[in-house]
């Protein structure tokens, strides 16, 4: 049986090894090309751009060029390696070697499209005597709706950031819940800006509410400094409003009251639950002699979890590995600080199912590798001795 | 089939694929369920007011700015915190209450039109020229071109100097929306890096060109001091006034360098919450600063400083905070051998240590921080750390008042 001709074409283009060849000088090319605006446009912006993207225009200078995102010429070679690499290749001793290592790179692949897709990451800090069971995101945000429970818990209706950032200019994008007696508008997000007081002497184009104005910032090349603030309006069926600004470094949520009952209203980093409560015990950092500068660091810490609680010492090269999530020592502060001042130890938080995955990859292709030239030598001693005899 | 035609086949295929997957632009969004959590490690302040949720108010702004006390009045001014600027009232004048980046706010000779204000801002706050240029388009002048502003008279103010300004325009107020022909606007703005002042009268030019010698007065009378030393204070309030009539409203001259006719004499005996002292004579409070007690310079400008800082516990110890002093001015680090042989006097109700450091290379300390005169006293529950720093030959001269000021330091109950 003959396949249909448009299928020959597509397999045909699929496995082309030219195919290949392109695709991983794109994959250089874009890797170069972000690698160089990174030192503009900081290490959020390019990923964004070059590698968690379909389609994106480089400009160099005034010209425009188009390209395919990093996400688009990895899907389209992981078909490339599927189709060209495993589905059409030669099957026999020859290529056994090189076929294990086209699994192994798609392995490689895979474990990049779950960590891209399906990862969480972000950090959770504390100062000595603190707990916490939620790690929050270095980059996005999101509006928490909370409401206090009667057993000292919290409800909490979470927005995504999606919800409302594209929303910059008056027009409100309105947030709904059957569990709320009210709607939320959100307005004017800013992705960094200072809350400010209004004085006398200076005029603003931005609302003052409660006598402060959102004052717009240049976004930070580094994304994780960019601070976010939104006007917000909590607005009754009877059509009260209750406005505010909420700003993403704000101390306490915004509260209203509302058919008897009360609401934290709040903008912050997206958080993530951890199945699993961290207390700080003791933060220790060792400097270098006669510098300032911190040569070890770590962070004793109890992990508490419903009927077991155990101690761990976390360091900068000895991360916790619990329950999928890894708590890496990533930093410490104030940098400011003074002998005998307290500090606050960050840990990095990552949850990737894919945590793994590379070091699993490494080792196929490893063997692919050993396989196939250690044939090749085999070979080639074989046909020497040949040669000899 | 070439290559680039099978590329180009398969791209628009893709492209095809992909151009259903629109950015959604609706303006209503309906919220997911909600789930409820133990909030492990927060407590949350309900009904906290935006001021607490933003962490930054008016009052905090001018706290952080330079410690300006709120409160003031003639003829004795009023308590404020520690170290705060006081003021006096000029008679005929009506003190109003503070408001938002106006840390003293008078009613200028009964007018309603004419006001009077001080303004604290932390940092340089947008720069001399910009401010200066701002409050000209205010009077509808045309901006100022930098060696017109660097020709600007000075007059020493506050222990630092401020550049004396006297405008007439057409009023069209902060925000562009009022009008008045024929204003005036009588100034002192004082741009540095860690705080800029501004002092303003604006109103009618036949109201303001009567209230110059007030103004002057006015002026002069701004001091900081803590509240017990409010008599010395205003004292010195009245010598200030003297030297700003040299520098001149509208009248330069070489007399504004009046050096130290508006700064505050010598204070005697002070404290603060925490502590008490006597500061020797020929030092100069200076702005309030995180994690310090005290600031002074010592002798003329602020080339050399004096800072005192409190910490609970050992404060990290006495060799370690040595040897970070030693870090910073690039010196080597000393041993604890090396503590045997340092210089003991008795302070706060402990004893202290005196260290001299010069500066090495590979230092991290600003420039001009040549030499360093530091004193560590240990206390059962706290440390005391006091350091002098500025070029060698001044801070070797300021050595004896240095340690006189220490003797004199008494930590408070």
């Amino acid at each position: 049986v003959t396949a249909p001709r448009p299928l020959r074409w597509l397999v045909g283009a699929l496995s082309s090894f030219w195919l290949s060849c392109v695709l991983l000088l794109l994959l250089a090319l874009l890797t170069w090309l972000g690698t160089l605006e990174q030192v503009d446009n900081g290490l959020f912006v390019v990923q964004k751009k070059y590698f968690e993207s379909w389609f994106l225009v480089h400009h160099a200078g005034p010209v425009a060029i188009p390209l395919p995102g990093a996400t688009l010429v990895m899907a389209v070679l992981f078909l490339n390696l599927i189709v060209g690499g495993i589905v059409r290749i030669r099957k026999g001793a020859s290529t056994a070697g090189v076929l294990v290592v086209h699994v192994g790179i798609l392995m490689l692949l895979a474990a990049g499209w779950v960590k891209a897709y399906y990862s969480e990451d972000g950090h959770v800090t504390l100062f000595e005597g603190q707990s916490a069971n939620r790690f929050e995101s270095y980059n996005r945000w999101e509006l928490a709706i909370l409401q206090p429970l009667d057993d000292g818990r919290l409800s909490e209706i979470l927005a995504p950031q999606e919800d409302f950032d594209r929303h910059r200019d008056a027009r409100p994008v309105t947030l709904r819940s059957p569990e709320l007696p009210f709607a939320i508008e959100l307005s004017r997000f800013t992705p960094n800006a200072r809350v400010m007081p209004k004085g006398p002497m200076f005029s603003t184009a931005m609302p003052v509410v409660e006598g402060y104005f959102v004052d717009p910032q240049p976004l930070a090349k580094e994304n994780e400094y960019n601070i976010a603030a939104v006007y917000a309006a909590v607005v009754e069926p009877g059509g009260a409003r209750q406005e505010t600004i909420l700003y993403g470094l704000s101390r306490q949520p915004w509260t209203v009251h509302v058919g008897g009952r009360e609401y934290g209203i709040e903008l912050r980093r997206e958080t993530y639950p951890m199945p699993f409560t961290i207390q700080l015990n003791d933060f220790e950092k060792q400097d270098y002699p006669r510098l300032n500068l911190a040569k070890s660091f770590s962070s004793a810490v109890t992990v508490s979890e419903p009927g077991t609680r155990r101690q761990v010492t976390i360091s900068m090269n000895e991360p916790l590995r619990q329950e999928g999530l890894v708590l890496y020592q990533s930093s410490w502060g104030p940098s400011n600080a003074r002998p005998g001042d307290p500090l606050f130890s960050t840990l990095a938080v990552v949850r990737n199912p894919a945590d793994r995955y590379p070091l699993y990859a490494c080792i196929v292709i490893a063997t692919g590798l050993v396989l196939h030239f250690s044939r090749r030598l085999v070979r080639y001693m074989h046909s020497q001795a040949q040669r000899a005899a | 089939m070439t290559l680039i035609r099978r590329l180009s086949a398969a791209g628009l295929a893709l492209a095809g694929a992909l151009a259903g997957c629109g950015d959604s632009t609706d303006s209503e969004h309906q919220l997911p369920p909600s789930h409820t959590l133990e909030p492990a490690g927060r407590t949350i302040h309900w009904d906290a007011s935006a001021a607490e949720r933003h962490g930054i108010s008016a009052s905090d702004f001018a706290k952080s700015a330079g410690g300006v006390s709120a409160t003031a009045g003639a003829p004795a001014p009023t308590g404020g915190a520690a170290a705060s600027l006081h003021w006096t009232t000029p008679p005929g004048w009506t003190e109003k209450p503070p408001a938002q980046f106006r840390d003293a706010n008078f009613l200028v000779a009964g007018d309603a039109r004419a006001e009077c204000y001080l303004t604290t801002l932390p940092g340089e706050a947008g720069g001399l020229a910009a401010n200066i240029n701002r409050w000209r388009s205010q009077l509808s002048l045309a901006p100022l071109e930098p060696d017109e502003v660097a020709a600007l008279p000075r007059v020493s103010w506050l222990g630092g100097e401020a550049v004396s300004l006297d405008f007439e325009g057409t009023w069209s107020g902060m925000s562009g929306d009022q009008s008045g022909e024929d204003w005036r606007l009588v100034g002192l703005m004082q741009v540095g890096h860690d705080v800029s002042r501004f002092l303003k009268m604006v109103g009618p030019a036949q109201v303001i060109g009567g209230q110059l010698d007030s103004f002057r007065a006015l002026a002069g009378s701004f001091h900081f001091a803590e509240p017990d030393a409010d008599a010395e204070g205003m004292a010195s309030g009245d010598m200030g006034s003297e030297g700003l009539d040299a520098g001149g409203m509208g009248a330069p001259a070489a007399g504004a360098a009046a050096a130290g006719a508006t700064a505050a004499p010598a204070e005697d005996s002070q404290r603060t919450g925490s502590l008490a002292w006597r500061a020797p004579a020929g030092w100069r409070r200076g702005p309030e600063k995180p994690m310090r007690e005290l600031t002074y310079f010592a002798g003329e400008g602020d080339r050399v400083e004096c800072s005192v800082t409190l910490l609970g516990g050992s404060g990290g110890g006495l060799l370690a905070n040595i040897n970070r002093w030693c870090g910073q001015l690039g010196a080597a680090p000393l041993s604890e051998a090396d503590l045997g042989g340092l210089e003991h006097l008795p302070m706060a109700g402990g004893d202290g240590v005196l260290v001299r450091i010069e500066r090495g290379a590979g230092a991290t300390a600003p420039a001009g921080q040549e030499l360093m005169l530091g004193v560590v006293c240990l206390l059962p529950d706290r440390a005391l750390f006091v350091k002098m720093t500025g070029p060698a030959d001044a801070v070797d001269g300021q050595r004896g008042a240095l340690i006189g000021f220490c003797r004199s330091l008494e930590l408070l109950p």
